[in-house]
Parts: C-alpha cells; sequence; structure tokens
C-alpha cells in the first residue's frame, strides 16, 4: 500500500468519525448531551492526571527497583535478574533510550499504555455492544478510575499488562477469518510475555471469536503461536543481555523462576490480600508516596467508589438472579436450565455482558483457584478493566430509556473523580487531607 | 447529512491501535519535553565528595532527635558518634549537636552521617508530629569505613554495609 492510499485511508477514517460525532450530537437530547459532556470531562481529566509530574518522585517507589535496574541491563548489555518475563523490561528500556536513566525514562511507557488503555476501552466498548455510547462510557470510566491512573504513573507491569489484554479482545471481538485469530495469538504472546498470568486471556478470547466471529473452529489451533511468540521475546531479551539464547538454557531459566514463584507462594507480606478482598479494594497498595516538607504526594490505586460498588451490585445482582432462575420457579431440569440460559444470552443482560463478565471471570478465575498466600489488589487490575466494559455497556443501554439516572450516575462518578483526584495524581497535601479520602486505615501507606 | 461509515477490517483493528500507541508516545515524549522532564526528572546530586558544600533534602520524625545514633571510635573533624565501636556510650559525651553525630537518610534512601541538625535554627520550634522533610546544605568533611548504625534505642547497632559520608548540616528548613 503506497503513502498517499494510507494517508486517503487515514483521512477517511478522520472524516467518517467526525461526521458520526456531529450527527450522533446532533440527533442527543439535552440530558444525553449533558452526559456526553461529564465523560468527556473525566477522559480528559483521567488523560491529565496520568501524565501530570509522573516522573516524581525521582527515586525508585514501590517495587520499581526490581523493574528498572533490569530494564536498565537490557541496554548495557547485562543479565535481567527479575522474575518476570522480560518484554515489560523491554518496553521499559525504549523510555529510558528515549528519555535517559531517570523517572520520566522508567516511567514513560507505563503513561503510553495507561493513555492506550482508554482508547481500547472504548473500541472495544463499541465493538462489544455495537454502539459507540457504550465505548465512551468504558472510556470515561477507566479514563477516571485511580486503580488504571496509579498504574499508568509507576514503572510498573500491570497497567501495561492491561491495556495489552484489552488490545487481545479487541482483536477476538473483530475476528473473522483465521487472520483475524493469528493477530489475536500474537497479541496473546505478547500479553503473556509481560506476565506470565495474561495466558489467560486465551479463554474470553476463544468463546469471543467463536461466539462474535463464527470463526473457523480449526483457526483456534492458531493459539499454538502463543508460547513461539514468548520463546521469541525470551530470546531477544537474552540476546540484548548477552545470555546463551539455546533453548537448553532457555528452559532451565523458565523452569527457575518458576520455582521461584512457586516458593514464593509460601512468603507473607503485609500487603497480600484475597480475590474477595479486591472487590471491595480493602488493601489498595499507595504505589507511590512521598514528602516534602510537610507536604505528601501520593499516588493510591484504590478505585473510584462510585464505580466500583456499581460494579459489584451488578456482579451480585446478577448471581442472584442467576441461581434463582435455576432453583425457583418450578419446572423440570430443563426448564431450569432454559430459564438460565435465558437470563445469560436474553435480555436484560444479553450476549456482549455475558462476553465481558467472562473477561472479567478468566482475569480473576485463577486466583480464586490458586489461593495463594502471595496475591495483591493489583492483579484485579485486567479484571476489573473487563468489569468496567460492562458497566458502560450497561449504562448505555439503560440510557435509552433512564437519561436522567444515567446522567446522575455518571455525575455522581465524576464528582468523586474530582474528590480522589488528589490521592490519585499526587498533588500536594496535608496528611489529614489525605486521610479523609484515604479513611480505612488498609488504604493508607 | 449522509454519514460515510469507515469500518476497519480484522487486521486493521489491531494497527490501529499500533498506530494509537505510537501517536500516544509521540504525544506523551512532547508534552515531557515541554514541561522540561531532563531538569525535573534527572538525578541532580552530584554525588557526596569531601569538601562539597550540596543540598539535601532528609526524612525525618521528631522524635529521631532521640532515636538515631551511630558507633564508631573514629573522630572526624572533632565530630563523633555517640557511642564506641564496643556499643558503649562515649566519654565524654560530645559537647553539642553541632558535634554529635547521627545517623540520616535523604529521601532517594541514601543514609548519611550528620551533626548540626537539631540546634539548626529553623528546626528550634515546634517539630510536627507526622513525618516530615528538611532541607539542609550539608557540608563534607570526611568519610567513615568502619561505623554502626542504631535506628532507635530498643534495636542493636548493626554495621553499614558501605562507606558514608560525614559532614555539617547548616541552614536547615522545613519546605513550606
Amino acid at each position: 500500500m503506497t503513502s498517499l492510499a494510507v494517508t486517503a485511508k487515514f483521512a477517511q477514517a478522520v472524516r467518517s468519525a467526525w461526521q458520526r460525532v456531529t450527527a450522533a450530537w446532533a440527533s442527543a437530547s439535552q440530558t444525553e448531551r449533558a452526559t456526553t459532556v461529564l465523560l468527556g470531562i473525566m477522559i480528559v481529566g483521567g488523560v491529565f492526571l496520568r501524565i501530570r509530574a509522573v516522573w516524581f518522585p525521582t527515586n525508585f517507589t514501590f517495587d520499581e527497583p526490581f523493574f528498572v535496574p533490569n530494564a536498565h541491563n537490557y541496554l548495557l548489555g547485562m543479565k535481567d535478574t527479575n522474575d518476570h518475563p522480560p518484554l515489560f523490561k523491554m518496553f521499559m528500556s525504549v523510555g529510558i533510550l528515549l528519555f535517559g536513566y531517570n523517572s520520566a525514562g522508567w516511567r514513560f511507557p507505563a503513561v503510553c499504555f495507561g493513555i492506550l488503555s482508554v482508547v481500547l476501552a472504548y473500541w472495544l466498548g463499541k465493538a462489544y455492544f455495537r454502539t459507540a455510547r457504550a465505548g465512551l462510557m468504558a472510556a470515561a470510566f477507566v479514563a477516571a478510575d485511580g486503580f488504571f491512573i496509579s498504574y499508568s504513573r509507576v514503572g510498573l507491569m500491570d497497567g501495561i499488562l492491561t491495556s495489552l489484554l484489552l488490545w487481545c479482545m479487541l482483536a477476538a471481538v473483530s475476528a473473522r477469518t483465521w487472520r483475524g485469530v493469528l493477530v489475536t495469538a500474537l497479541l496473546v504472546g505478547a500479553a503473556a510475555s509481560v506476565k506470565w498470568s495474561g495466558v489467560f486471556i486465551v479463554i474470553p478470547a476463544v468463546v469471543t471469536m467463536l461466539l462474535v466471529g463464527r470463526v473457523p473452529l480449526w483457526s483456534v489451533l492458531l493459539f499454538a503461536v502463543v508460547p513461539v511468540v514468548q520463546t521469541a521475546v525470551w530470546v531477544l531479551a537474552l540476546r540484548l543481555s548477552g545470555e546463551p539464547t539455546n533453548l537448553a538454557s532457555l528452559w532451565q531459566l523458565v523452569r527457575g523462576l518458576v520455582k521461584k514463584h512457586v516458593e514464593m507462594n509460601r512468603d507473607s507480606n503485609p500487603l497480600n490480600s484475597s480475590w474477595y478482598a479486591w472487590l471491595i479494594f480493602y488493601k489498595p497498595v499507595v504505589v507511590k508516596f512521598s514528602t516534602h516538607g510537610l507536604h505528601k504526594f501520593y499516588s493510591s490505586s484504590v478505585g473510584n467508589p462510585v464505580l466500583w460498588i456499581a460494579v459489584d451490585l451488578f456482579l451480585l445482582w446478577s448471581f442472584i438472579q442467576f441461581v434463582a432462575r435455576g432453583t425457583g420457579g418450578g419446572g423440570d431440569l430443563r426448564a431450569r436450565l432454559a430459564r438460565m440460559k435465558e437470563f445469560l444470552v436474553g435480555k436484560p443482560v444479553g450476549k456482549p455482558i455475558l462476553l465481558t463478565l467472562l473477561g472479567w471471570a478468566a482475569m480473576i478465575a485463577p486466583w480464586t483457584i490458586l489461593r495463594n498466600k502471595y496475591s495483591f489488589t493489583h492483579y484485579y487490575l485486567p479484571a476489573y478493566a473487563f468489569a468496567l466494559l460492562t458497566l458502560g455497556g450497561l449504562l448505555a443501554f439503560s440510557e435509552r430509556k433512564r437519561p436522567k439516572t444515567v446522567l446522575v450516575f455518571v455525575a455522581l462518578a465524576l464528582v468523586v473523580a474530582i474528590y480522589f483526584a488528589p490521592i490519585w495524581g499526587e498533588f500536594s497535601m496535608r496528611e489529614y487531607a489525605a486521610n479523609r479520602r484515604l479513611i480505612p486505615p488498609g488504604w493508607r501507606p | 447529512m449522509q454519514v460515510v461509515r469507515y469500518v476497519p477490517n480484522e487486521v486493521d483493528v489491531s494497527l490501529r491501535a499500533l498506530l494509537a500507541l505510537f501517536v500516544i508516545g509521540f504525544g506523551v515524549w512532547i508534552i515531557f519535553a515541554w514541561m522540561k522532564y531532563d531538569k525535573s526528572a534527572a538525578q541532580t546530586e552530584q554525588g557526596l565528595h569531601k569538601g562539597t558544600k550540596q543540598l539535601i533534602e532528609l526524612t525525618l520524625v521528631r522524635e529521631d532527635a532521640n532515636k538515631l545514633a551511630c558507633a564508631s571510635n573514629i573522630t572526624v573533624e572533632g565530630l563523633n558518634c555517640a557511642y564506641l565501636a564496643n556499643s558503649q556510650p562515649r566519654v565524654p559525651a560530645p559537647p553539642d549537636d553541632a558535634h554529635l553525630l547521627r545517623p540520616y537518610c535523604n529521601v532517594k534512601n541514601d543514609v548519611l552521617l550528620a551533626a548540626g541538625l537539631w540546634d539548626s535554627p529553623g528546626m528550634r520550634g515546634q517539630l510536627p508530629n507526622e513525618r516530615f522533610t528538611v532541607m539542609c546544605n550539608y557540608n563534607v568533611v570526611g568519610v567513615l569505613k568502619s561505623v554502626s548504625l542504631r535506628w532507635s534505642p530498643t534495636d542493636k547497632f548493626d554495621a553499614a554495609k558501605q562507606t558514608l559520608p560525614v559532614g555539617i548540616l547548616t541552614d536547615c528548613v522545613i519546605p513550606q
């Protein structure tokens, strides 16, 4: 394709998007327009909170010492001694290459992927629910939630992993032939090369491709490319760090890391929390905390309470409804199963919500099964992204009948986001002011 | 108005996401440059060398005045630890805070030995009851290799794992 053709295609896409925006605005009611403005403020504000003074403090915070020196090692041709796959640290080394070995360099990839997550939430919401409104809601919720903001401001991998997983699902929901399946598999390989737990996205990806895209069943075999991608990333990383790149050495290295992870599960850590505690943000980590004189700077990973409480209530309601259809109402087993199926794929929940909830379930399930001692709130970040997609879709559909209720909900989420913004985006504040926001002692550093 | 729809195909969707990542990266790079990240994010400390005077930021709580101590037999430019290497109190004790070495951490978690903090005019009023930082001029007068540190009277002295700078703190203020 010539550069002229690419430019023409890009211009067409921009023109097309602009026409759709103006058409949607013209046909919207006053209430919907007000909601749109609030959602816009959430997105712009969320992007601002991700970028502002992200390089402060200029020293390592939280777990950065485990990753940053190893990212630097790739540029020096030295060994990576960290216990996670290398791709995240290679992204970080690109930041260090661009900006130098400083806090701007090692936090650059997290900021970029953090903003990309907002864009991907829009595209994914739109693709799942077939309406741009759902995408806009999902993007605004991801933008204005401290869980995502804090992990966009720190040199840690969870925000990047989440972004890649959203990307995987965008590819999956768009897949129609083997080409789409291959692209999805390559992205799953990339996500698993950031953190091994990323591989669990295979389950919702395959289900989505079969149900939505109706791809040929044989094409699922293309997921065999996932370990190949992972191996290729490792080989590149080992080459950069001057280590042996043969498969025997790589196998030994991976086995050693797996063993280390198993041993770590026996360790205890004051920040440990079980999966069910994540749903209520029982112990969110303050991923950045610094003091200057009497002023403190926090980047807490506590989510937007309006959003996570709404998500939890919806999950609880869905669970109760699902169980009630199976246990109440009479009839034989077939009738009960039919009622349960109707609830899952019919109204009011519907197939798109079932699929986004499958993403949520797939990313939280490993931690409910493993039940290890060494699990932390940030393991919930990818699952929570799918929960917010679900919420976006639900509200977009609800808005057709109850636009004022949705406006009130969005306004409330925005007000709470503004109240919490100082402890998400490291604004200068006194401890007592921070404690008014970090109310439970478990939320404080 | 006729709306012309551009529908990306299954591969274009991911290419579009990749393009978005590059556009975002370029935008963040422009913003970083515009906000002069190199002046803010760079490690500004030049390293502590004997004979140098440098602005440093220490992290403290007010109880540190009675908690922090070091142990060494060595005297550097008239500055001493309160304890000898065998953990016994030095006799006679250093006459005042200006001659008494104590360990401190700066905001980057580097450890240093210094005298004169608590007698500094900026530290004489009521100190905050929460953790705070103080900015001081640090005049490096020497280094100590064999020294042990204690961060609380109930702890044992632990040998420092590295050579520590020794100096005098002046003009200390709590940033407002």
